[in-house]
């Protein structure tokens, strides 16, 4: 009797706890709803209908719009001029990315530390990504610019040069890359850096003074501390930053397009540039889509890799 | 009783409503126009114009002034049905008629001409009637009008003893430029002779019509770059940079190149194919008013250069034409044009209006006038237009240039690959 007590009286607990749970769940799906509604509106769906118009011949000068299927992943894909574009993307996306990285972290390095100073040039080093891209590159195309450059003045006058140097003109090869590449790469580098900058300096910024203190006792000198304290403890941060800013870079648009205008020659011309040609010059957007749809391939192949990364990490 | 004798009165009042808005609409014009110059002033104009038409017709004139920001797509909308004003300030006339397909959008007025404007080509500029002149219908009236003019340095003409009325052909283009051009002690030029465009196209444009080319055959589908004067211009074009080397190489290569502001800092002598300048001058450099010169194109086998237009036209969507008609008649009377292309800072392509001290004593317009007669308008005849002219690489006009003025490929090379290019364009995006 007792026990058939004690069942009843556990299956009344269980049946409230599970009530209780049903309408907890019930009241998270609505508080989640309207959050879901707008990303399903504002996200899922136009990733979706750009999937679905990469596989139309969707043309805005033709009444039809046929299926193509695979028809215009081929097309890109035939077409070297997309492939060399592509090149141009990842290549512009690594170095920038990598490089703004490099920059970031050792001014955030620089700037770990409370100084009255150090808050100054804090707030200082934010000024390239809180100014907008627009004046950023207009000023930097002065800058750049073959006749009324500074540096060119400044270098001429000087004697260092005898003919104006063409930043954003000259085709001839540095490195493997033109000048109006380095100069482009010169601007996203320094546009971007600030970013790293601050998500590195707050990850700094979790370390515990005893570490430092520990290493020091044990003899360990800057470069020791450096790769055993300070990336170590960094790398998730790190990885995460430059992941995302990997995808930034991969969809940038910006300083290309009006630092030169995708030239000379096409050199400097990226992805985003001939997306927007695509669909608003030629007014091929099932084409514009399919590239599209390959960035964004290109871009959550990143982004799995990071996720896989991480993964092992925690396993590790 | 009494409810009777209310509904009854309530109805009355109701249908003299409908009769009353009946008449008003048949007397009734909506106009639109994009904004030029100061807002204030064009408001003023605009209702002063309205108001004065009013009092002569009766009819009334519904205005709206169209920012320009939005200018393509509301004119794009009139012309795939949306609601239309009766009047309206448009451009593009070939490809938007096209578009409007006799249906939507501008519509002919050769019909009403007769009637409405009897003196219509004896009055304009005959290079204007071409932007509104298509396929055998006319499409509108023209009422300011911007051809490309030759602009020149007076003072590097006078400090090098060249008589600027000499300067009239492509030879005398090379002799001029040659003496305009100056280097320093290290080579490095400090002023050339001759500078561009920034518009790679309508640059082009200029060049192959005045050696006798043309773009696209007469049923606009075929390209006819790459014929015998094209590859002249083209050569030409090349020559004057790597032959020659009176014109700059940075032109269209390097994206900091300005001809304008070199033209300003005096880094460049002529430009034969200039875009107006003379709101920049007067805002940036007005001490050059006195000593830029502004006259028509040069010659090759024909004399020419590039023109635009923006036209008053009537749209299909317009009820009453009559009335329509009488607007756009009024905004055609001399003083009319005049005050619209004053507001506009414009060249009014209206003879009549020409006269006036407004540009007969301008700097600027006194020269450009002398351009006129020399226009020839291209109205983007085919939706691939946009594509073919875009000024960045991957474009067939704009790849020509550069392949040819920096000597990467050969200039007939050059043009058969743009000849190709631009045909693809023609087939991919109209077929």
């Amino acid at each position: 009797m007792y026990e058939a007590m004690k069942n009843i009286s556990a299956n009344a607990r269980n049946a409230g706890r599970s009530s209780l749970e049903k309408s907890e769940n019930i009241f998270a799906m609505v508080m989640i709803a309207p959050a879901l509604v707008i990303l399903l509106l504002l996200v899922v769906y136009p990733i979706m209908s750009g999937i679905r118009l990469s596989l139309f011949d969707y043309n805005l000068l033709k009444p039809k719009h046929s299926f193509l299927g695979l028809g215009n992943f081929i097309e890109l894909l035939k077409d070297k001029r997309f492939l060399f574009i592509i090149w141009n993307t990842v290549i512009f996306a690594v170095i920038a990315n990598t490089a703004s990285t490099i920059i970031g972290l050792f001014a955030a390095i620089l700037l770990n530390n409370s100084g009255k100073l150090t808050r100054v040039l804090r707030g200082l080093g934010y000024l390239p990504w809180i100014t907008p891209s627009v004046v950023v590159v207009f000023v930097w195309g002065w800058i750049f610019s073959k006749n009324f450059s500074p540096i060119n003045a400044l270098l001429m006058q000087t004697g260092l040069i005898q003919t104006p140097l063409g930043f954003l003109g000259n085709t001839g090869t540095f490195l493997g890359l033109t000048m109006p590449a380095w100069s482009v790469l010169f601007v996203r580098t320094w546009f971007s850096f600030p970013f790293k900058m601050t998500m590195l300096l707050a990850a700094l910024q979790s370390i515990p003074k005893e570490q430092y203190e520990a290493a020091r006792i044990d003899g360990a000198n800057v470069t020791h501390i450096f790769w055993h304290i300070i990336i170590p403890w960094i790398l998730p941060v790190l990885m995460i930053t430059y992941s995302i800013s990997m995808i930034w870079n991969l969809t940038h648009f910006e300083v290309n397009a009006l630092l030169t205008n995708g030239g000379p020659r096409g050199l400097t011309t990226i992805i985003t540039m001939f997306i927007t040609e695509k669909a608003f010059v030629h007014y091929r957007m099932g084409l514009a889509s399919a590239a599209g749809v390959l960035v964004m391939i290109l871009a959550s192949i990143i982004g799995i890799g990071y996720i896989l990364a991480i993964r092992k990490g925690e396993q590790a | 009783m009494k409810k009777v004798t209310m509904l009854c009165i309530v109805c009355v009042a109701v249908l003299c409503m409908f009769g009353a808005n009946e008449t008003y609409a048949a007397k009734k014009v909506t106009f639109s126009m994009m904004n030029y110059g100061d807002f204030a002033q064009q408001d003023a104009l605009l209702a002063g114009l309205a108001e004065e038409f009013e009092q002569e017709t009766g009819i009334e004139v519904e205005y709206e002034v169209i920012n320009w920001s939005q200018a393509r797509e509301k004119i794009t909308m009139w012309h795939l049905g949306g609601d239309a004003p009766d009047v309206t300030d448009m451009f593009w006339s070939y490809t938007f008629s096209d578009m409007g397909n006799g249906e939507f959008g501008t519509r002919p007025i050769e019909e009403y001409l007769d009637q409405y404007i009897p003196d219509f080509k004896e009055r304009w500029v005959g290079s204007s009637l071409g932007d509104v002149t298509y396929k055998g219908h006319v499409y509108g009236i023209p009422w300011r009008i911007d051809v490309r003019p030759m602009m020149y340095r007076k003072d590097f003409f006078e400090e090098a003893g060249l008589d600027p009325e000499g300067l009239k052909t492509w030879d005398d283009l090379v002799e001029y430029g040659q003496k305009l051009t100056i280097k320093d002690d290290n080579g490095n030029v400090t002023r050339w002779g001759v500078g561009f465009h920034d518009d790679p196209a309508q640059f082009f444009y200029s060049w192959l019509w005045q050696a006798g080319g043309a773009f696209l055959d007469d049923t606009y589908t075929q390209a006819t770059l790459d014929t015998e004067a094209g590859k002249k211009a083209l050569q030409f074009i090349a020559d004057l940079v790597l032959k020659y080397q009176i014109a700059s190489p940075d032109n269209w290569v390097d994206a900091s190149y300005d001809p304008y502001a070199e033209f300003a800092a005096g880094k460049i002598a002529i430009l034969p194919s200039a875009s107006s300048q003379r709101n920049f001058i007067e805002q940036n450099a007005p001490q050059l008013q006195d000593v830029v010169g502004v006259t028509a194109p040069l010659k090759d086998e024909q004399q020419q250069s590039f023109q635009g237009a923006g036209y008053f036209g009537l749209t299909y969507q317009a009820e009453d034409v009559d009335a329509a008609m009488q607007w756009l008649a009024f905004l055609a009377r001399t003083e009319n044009m005049l005050s619209l292309a004053k507001l506009a800072s414009a060249i009014s392509p209206c003879k009549p209006s020409l006269e006036d001290p407004f540009y007969q004593d301008d700097w600027w317009f006194s020269g450009h006038i002398k351009a006129l007669p020399y226009g020839r308008t291209t109205q983007h005849p085919t939706p691939a237009w946009g594509a073919i002219t875009n000024a960045k690489p991957g474009s067939p006009i704009y790849d020509m240039l550069v392949d040819a003025i920096t000597g990467s490929k050969s200039a007939d090379d050059a043009i058969a690959a743009a000849q190709a290019q631009m045909q693809e364009l023609l087939e991919t995006m109209t077929e």
